[in-house]
C-alpha cells in the first residue's frame, strides 16, 4: 500500500514537472526552500564538452566558474566534489543523454551537462538538466551569441534552473548599479551580479550619486551636481536619453521609483524656508506632491512592494531613525528605537522587512528589521563601514558597500548576513550599490 | 687629451645641473614673491585666484576674510564661536554691500551620503538664517550642500572630521 502511494506520488511529480514551462505555475517539486530541516540539493556539473569547432579551455573554465558562482549565490545547492567526475566520464558522448548510474553513485540528484561550439565569431552553447533520481532529462536549452555573452547564457540557464527546482525564477539576469570615481569624479556604473560587464552610465564629470532602478530595469534615477546644485535625473540605461525629475532650489536627492514605476519619491528642500522633506513626482517630473512637513530632515524614501507605504529616514525625534508612512503621506510611525543613527532604509521585495544602516560602536553596519519594528538584527560587523544595503529581486540576497579592505567595495550577502562575498570586478572607491529588478539579457 | 675627454664627460652633467640650479632659484624667487604678496593673492602663474576655486564658480571667501564655521556631529545649530565668526562675516557683507555670496554646507564622511546632503543643506540654511537675522538681505545669500562629497581634510579621524563639518563661503559677485 505504501509502495503504491510512493509510485502514485512519483507519477504526479512527473506529470507536474513535465508540463511546459510558463503555462502553469510549477510546483516546488525538488527543493522546498522553506521546509524545515532543508538540506542543500546535491548537483553535479561535469566540464563543458566541445560540440564541434575548436577546443577552448577558456570557455570551459568560464562556463564552470560562472555556474559555480551562480549556484553559490543561489545558496541551496551543494556541488558534488568535481574530482569524483573529472575527467568527464561522459566526454565524447551525446550531452542530451546521460548514464544516470554514474551520477547516482557520486551522490548527485541532478546533473547539468553542457557543451559549446565556436564557429567564427559566434558561440553556440547547449545545456541539459537531468533528474538522476527519476532518471529523466528535465529540459535542455540552446543559446547562440558572441563569445562575450557566455556568462549571460549561463545566467539564463541558472534562472530557469531555479524556476524549475524552486518554483521561483533566479536573479542572475539582474544588474547592480553603483557609484565610483574611476576617473576622478563620482559617476554611475552598473555591472552583472558576478561583477562582469562593467558599464559606465554617466559622464557628467561632476558628482553623481544614489542610483536607483525603475521597476522594469530600463531606467536609473540618480542625483547629479551637473547643474551645480544636486538635482534628480532619470536616464534610460540603453538609449541614455535623460530627463530631469526634480531641479528645485535647494537640494533634490535620494530618488526612488514606486513599484508601478509611475511615481518617483525623493527629498527636496524646495522652498527657501523648507526643510529637506519628502515629495513624489510623476515619471515625467510633473504632478509634484509633498508628503512630509516640519522642521526635520526626511530623506531616503523607499516604497513597500505593494506601493501603499513608504519607509524613510527622519531626524524628527532628535536623531536619524527609520519611519514608515502612507504613500500619500500621513500615518507616520517610527520603527527603529535602538542606536542613535539609523539611515538608508530599503523595503524588501517580499514586503515584510526593511534593511538599513545603523551605527554600532563607532562604525556603520547593515541591519534588518521587520516592518512592525520587531526582530531587529545586525547583519555585518568587524572592520570598516558597511553601508547602502539593497535587496536582490527575490529578497534572498543583499548587496552593500564595505570599506573592510580600505577602499569602498561592493559585496553581497544572504538575507541573514551569512556568506559575505566581495563582487570581483568594480574598482575605484565604490559605494551606493542598487540591485535592479529581474531583466532579460538579450 | 685625457683632460679634454674628462671635460666632455663632465659637461654632460654640467648642463643639467645648471638647469636644476636655475629652476631652484626660480622657485625660490617665486615663493619669495608669494610671501611678499597679500596672503594667498599671488599663488599660481595663471589668471590668479579665480582659477583655483573648485568646484563652484565663486571665489574662496577665506581670501577676503570670510571665515568658515564648524559644527558638531549631526548638528546644524550654531555654536557661540560660530556666531562670532558670522558676525564678522556680516560686517564684511555690510562693507561690500553689493556682494552676493554662496554658503556651502559640508559634513564629515561618517554616516549616509543622502542624510549628509540634507544635513549640509540644513547647515548652509541655518548659517544663512543667522546672517539674515543680522540684517543681511537674503537675496545676497545663496545656499548649496555638498554633504560629505568635498572634505577639506581627507583624513579618517576626529580632527579631520571636525574640520570637515563646516559652512564655507564663496563670493559669487562683488
Amino acid at each position: 500500500m505504501k509502495c503504491l502511494k510512493t509510485i502514485l506520488l512519483f507519477v504526479v511529480v512527473l506529470l507536474l514537472t513535465a508540463s511546459p514551462m510558463g503555462s502553469v505555475v510549477p510546483a516546488k517539486v525538488y527543493i522546498d526552500i522553506n521546509a524545515p530541516g532543508f538540506n542543500k540539493f546535491p548537483l553535479a556539473i561535469p566540464d563543458f564538452v566541445r560540440l564541434g569547432g575548436p577546443v577552448s579551455s577558456d570557455i570551459e573554465r568560464e562556463a564552470r566558474n560562472t555556474f559555480l558562482n551562480d549556484l553559490h549565490m543561489a545558496g541551496m545547492f551543494k556541488i558534488v566534489d568535481p574530482s569524483l567526475y573529472t575527467p568527464n566520464p561522459e566526454s565524447g558522448k551525446s550531452i542530451s543523454r546521460t548514464n544516470y548510474d554514474i551520477w547516482r553513485k557520486v551522490g548527485a540528484e541532478a546533473v547539468i551537462k553542457g557543451g559549446y561550439k565556436i564557429s567564427g565569431s559566434t558561440l553556440m552553447v547547449e545545456i541539459y538538466l537531468f533528474d538522476t533520481v527519476n532518471k529523466r532529462q528535465i529540459w535542455g536549452r540552446r543559446y547562440r551569441g558572441s563569445r562575450a555573452q557566455l556568462s549571460w547564457m549561463i545566467h539564463k540557464f541558472a534562472d530557469d534552473l531555479m524556476m524549475e527546482l524552486t518554483g521561483e525564477k533566479g536573479i542572475f539576469q539582474s544588474r547592480i548599479a553603483y557609484v565610483t570615481a574611476l576617473h576622478g569624479k563620482k559617476e554611475i556604473y552598473y555591472m552583472d551580479v558576478d561583477g562582469k560587464n562593467l558599464f559606465r552610465l554617466t559622464r557628467n564629470r561632476v558628482i553623481d550619486l544614489s542610483p536607483s532602478w525603475s521597476p522594469n530595469g530600463k531606467r536609473i534615477v540618480y542625483c547629479s551636481f551637473k547643474q551645480r546644485s544636486p538635482k534628480i535625473f532619470s536616464v534610460d540605461v540603453f538609449s541614455f536619453s535623460e530627463r530631469m525629475i526634480a531641479g528645485f532650489e535647494g537640494i533634490n536627492i535620494s530618488p526612488s521609483y514606486s513599484p508601478g514605476g509611475g511615481r518617483i519619491a525623493f527629498t527636496s528642500s524646495k522652498e527657501r524656508n523648507y526643510y529637506p522633506n519628502i515629495y513624489t513626482a510623476s515619471e515625467s517630473g510633473g504632478g509634484l506632491k509633498r508628503l512630509t512637513r516640519g522642521n526635520s530632515i526626511d530623506v531616503s524614501p523607499t516604497f513597500s512592494p505593494n506601493g501603499r507605504r513608504i519607509a524613510f529616514t527622519s531626524n524628527r525625534g532628535g536623531s536619524p531613525q527609520i519611519y514608515i508612512m502612507g504613500a500619500n503621506g500621513g500615518a507616520i510611525k517610527r520603527i527603529t528605537y535602538s542606536g542613535g543613527y539609523n539611515t538608508s532604509p530599503e523595503w524588501s521585495p517580499k514586503g515584510d522587512k526593511i534593511v538599513y544602516v545603523g551605527s554600532y560602536r563607532g562604525r556603520f553596519e547593515v541591519y534588518v528589521i521587520n516592518v512592525d519594528g520587531t526582530g531587529n538584527m545586525r547583519l555585518t560587523g568587524g572592520r570598516g563601514d558597511n553601508e547602502d544595503p539593497s535587496w536582490s529581486p527575490d529578497g534572498r540576497l543583499i548587496t552593500f558597500s564595505s570599506t573592510r579592505n580600505g577602499r569602498g567595495e561592493i559585496f553581497w550577502m544572504r538575507a541573514d548576513g551569512t556568506d559575505q562575498t566581495k563582487i570581483i570586478g568594480p574598482v575605484g572607491n565604490c559605494s551606493s550599490p542598487a540591485w535592479s529588478p529581474r531583466v532579460n539579457f538579450k | 687629451m685625457k683632460n679634454m675627454r674628462k671635460v666632455r664627460k663632465y659637461s654632460a652633467y654640467i648642463l643639467p645641473s645648471l638647469l636644476i640650479v636655475s629652476l631652484c632659484l626660480l622657485t625660490i624667487s617665486c615663493t619669495g614673491k608669494n610671501r611678499k604678496g597679500k596672503g594667498y593673492e599671488d599663488i599660481g602663474s595663471g589668471r590668479g585666484l579665480e582659477d583655483s576655486t573648485i568646484p563652484g564658480e565663486g571665489i574662496d571667501g577665506r581670501l577676503y576674510g570670510l571665515k568658515d564655521i564648524n559644527f558638531d556631529y549631526d548638528k546644524s545649530s550654531l555654536s557661540s564661536s560660530a556666531q562670532d565668526i558670522l558676525k564678522s562675516n556680516a560686517t564684511w557683507l555690510r562693507t561690500n554691500s553689493t556682494a552676493v555670496i554662496e554658503i556651502e554646507g559640508h559634513c564629515d564622511e561618517r554616516g549616509t551620503t543622502n542624510y549628509n546632503l540634507a544635513l549640509g543643506d540644513r547647515r548652509a540654511r541655518s548659517t544663512r538664517d543667522y546672517l539674515v537675522s543680522l540684517g543681511i538681505t537674503s537675496s545676497r545669500l545663496k545656499t548649496l550642500s555638498y554633504g560629505e562629497e568635498m572634505p577639506l581634510d581627507p583624513g579618517h579621524n576626529e580632527s579631520a572630521w571636525a574640520k570637515n563639518r563646516r559652512a564655507h563661503f564663496t563670493i559669487l559677485s562683488k
